[in-house]
């Protein structure tokens, strides 16, 4: 008997002192998480739509969520929709810009991915991410050299996770206007 | 060196009993999060914090804890250390946090927390308990960390982050990827066996 | 198709053991016989398809609606831990030859990161509760196939000249680094479509 009281006690006492420890620390932390969420959502929303100094988002589904950019005096420049889907060997998240007539991409940053280093990996490279700038919506992935507006050139060695950036924006951009209408 | 020694409750955890080397304890985020220097040290940091936090408790309350209940009033104290770790790096360093994903709570089943909480802190005194978690800490540390270097030198060309060789190096990528990183630490726990062997050898010659 | 995808992706492609490197102080310990290997290996995936069940609903009927997501990791390593305990009691009870075939492994599972691991990381990914099913089943599986050739492979090791410094852990690491390089031809399974 008094065994089972000293084991309730003992117990309740931890669990007392690990409740109350981690109630202080979440609500001393907690905003500053989430702030650092939206901001890096924010700041990579403001880097693929030019000119915008202020963002604002709208989630449509558990992966996929639109963002709307304004500049200084409040007019809308463009969108970034930000979607993931599965690539080579896991989820690619990407975020990438929209002029406000939908037609061309502003931009292109990957946020998440598992992709091999040094292959499929190299999607978030600078010089590769560029060719997304201005092109023309939807795409396509080609290999070797680009024929049409819409085309960029896949990474060598690394072809599916090309196509399935590719695939993932025009995914997210039908899933967009869809949410638009 | 003397067996009980504060010293040698130090120096064991960095080589004779080294966690990782020795006792193969802990594989999962020495393998996971040494793929560069800069991964490996912030679990090194988080690892030290939660072994010192752990140890530090169980040592206070190791004379009024029921022998019936250890394990889980262990797992609770060991949890809610690492959840405290956890929240400060996604408050404070984000792409830390993002960079070694779910290793951070995985140091909760860490296997080297419970088992010196239960071999060490739990029939010891306060000092000698902080002792040995830093101690073993470090030794989990120096191996994390030397694992970072060869893997990020090899597979990136870099250390810590800045670039080292030229162009002309092609990178190892497989160093990054799971096969490198069991290769790396087998051909690490060979080298250190046979360090031992032929220190014995020399020990027995003289 | 969204469930098959976890599942081939778990089980195959990123597997707990050769990719997300979850659960190998037993890959190193246990998998020294085919037959242990398989004794344990189902003992996992029992446990582990029942803890994806059991925390995705203390996350999202109890965590969640009280506003309480700090003790997640708490809730879900006491969960686990008395989760093998309830196991093994009721098959000690009521299922003697399954006990008597799993029960040694079932205390080695507490500690089993890969347990704990998939809890965690389908959390991460808010996975729903059929998903969070399938991932832990999946994942369970990858594990003992994982596992199961591990253990074939180190009783041919048995015959073999192994230099000294190399036998036990040394051995086990590079093996399972040269699993781990064949399991990566499975990549590309999930994306290419």
């Amino acid at each position: 008997m008094k065994l089972a009281l000293r084991m309730i006690a003992v117990l309740t006492g931890v669990g007392l002192f690990s409740g109350g420890s981690l109630a202080l620390t979440y609500n001393a932390t907690i905003n500053r998480i989430g702030e650092n969420d939206r901001r890096a959502k924010e700041v990579a929303a403001k880097e693929v739509i030019p000119g915008a100094v202020r963002v604002e988002e709208t989630v449509i589904d558990r992966s996929t969520s639109y963002f709307k950019g304004y500049d200084e005096s409040d007019s809308l420049v463009g969108y970034a929709v930000m979607n993931s889907e599965p690539g080579f060997q896991g989820n690619i998240k990407l975020i990438f810009g929209v002029t406000p007539d939908l037609k061309h991409a502003t931009g292109l940053i990957i946020l998440d991915n598992v992709e091999t280093p040094g292959l499929g990996n190299r999607i978030v490279e600078e010089p590769w991410r560029a060719q997304f700038s201005g092109l023309e919506l939807p795409c396509e992935a080609v290999k070797g050299t680009k024929s049409k507006e819409n085309q960029i050139v896949a990474i060598t060695g690394a072809t599916i996770s090309s196509k399935a950036v590719v695939r993932i924006i025009n995914n997210g951009l039908a899933e967009f206007q869809e949410a638009l209408r | 060196m003397k067996k009980g020694t504060i010293a040698y409750e130090f120096l064991k955890g960095l080589w004779a009993e080294n966690p990782v080397l020795v006792m193969v304890l802990g594989m999962c985020p020495t393998l996971a999060v040494s793929n560069t220097v800069i991964n490996g040290f912030a679990m090194s940091l988080a690892v030290l914090f939660v072994l010192s936090g752990s140890n530090l408790m169980v040592s206070i309350i190791r004379k009024i804890i029921p022998s019936q209940v250890r394990l889980p009033v262990f797992i609770i104290i060991i949890s809610t250390f690492v959840t405290i770790a956890d929240l400060f790096i996604k408050a404070q360093f984000p792409d830390i946090s993002k960079a070694l994903g779910p290793f951070v709570p995985l140091i909760i089943v860490n296997c080297i927390i419970i088992a010196r909480a239960e071999a060490f802190a739990s029939k010891r005194g306060i000092w000698p308990s902080i002792v040995d978690a830093i101690g073993m800490s470090f030794g989990f540390s120096w191996v994390l960390v030397l694992l970072g270097i060869i893997r990020e030198f090899l597979g990136f060309g870099s250390l810590g982050g800045f670039k080292l060789l030229g162009p002309w190096f092609t990178p190892w990528v497989i160093m990054l990827l799971p096969p490198g990183a069991f290769v790396s630490l087998g051909i690490l726990v060979g080298l250190k066996n046979q360090v031992m062997i032929s220190l014995g050898k020399r020990r027995r010659a003289s | 198709m969204n469930l098959l995808l976890i599942f081939i992706s778990i089980a195959l492609v990123n597997n707990f053991v050769l990719a997300y490197f979850l659960g190998i102080c037993p890959f190193i310990g246990v998998s020294g016989r085919a037959s242990s290997a398989i004794g344990m290996g189902f003992a996992v995936t029992f446990v582990m398809t029942l803890t994806a069940v059991v925390t995705w609903l203390i996350k999202h009927y109890l965590l969640l609606p009280f506003g309480l997501p700090f003790l997640e990791y708490v809730a879900f390593i006491l969960v686990i831990a008395s989760l093998v305990q309830f196991v093994e009691m009721y098959l000690k009870r009521f299922v003697r030859p399954l006990y008597q075939a799993l029960g040694i492994y079932l205390p080695l599972i507490t500690t089993n990161c890969a347990i704990l691991g998939m809890a965690l990381i389908a959390s991460l990914r808010q996975y729903n509760f059929l998903e969070t099913l399938v991932f832990g089943f999946g994942g369970g599986l990858g594990f003992t196939v994982a596992l199961v050739i591990m253990a074939g492979i180190r009783e041919e090791l048995d015959t073999a000249d192994v230099p000294r410094p190399l036998r036990g852990a040394g051995i086990t690491l590079i093996i399972a680094g040269l699993l781990g390089l064949a399991f990566m031809g499975f990549a590309g399974m999930i994306g290419a479509s």
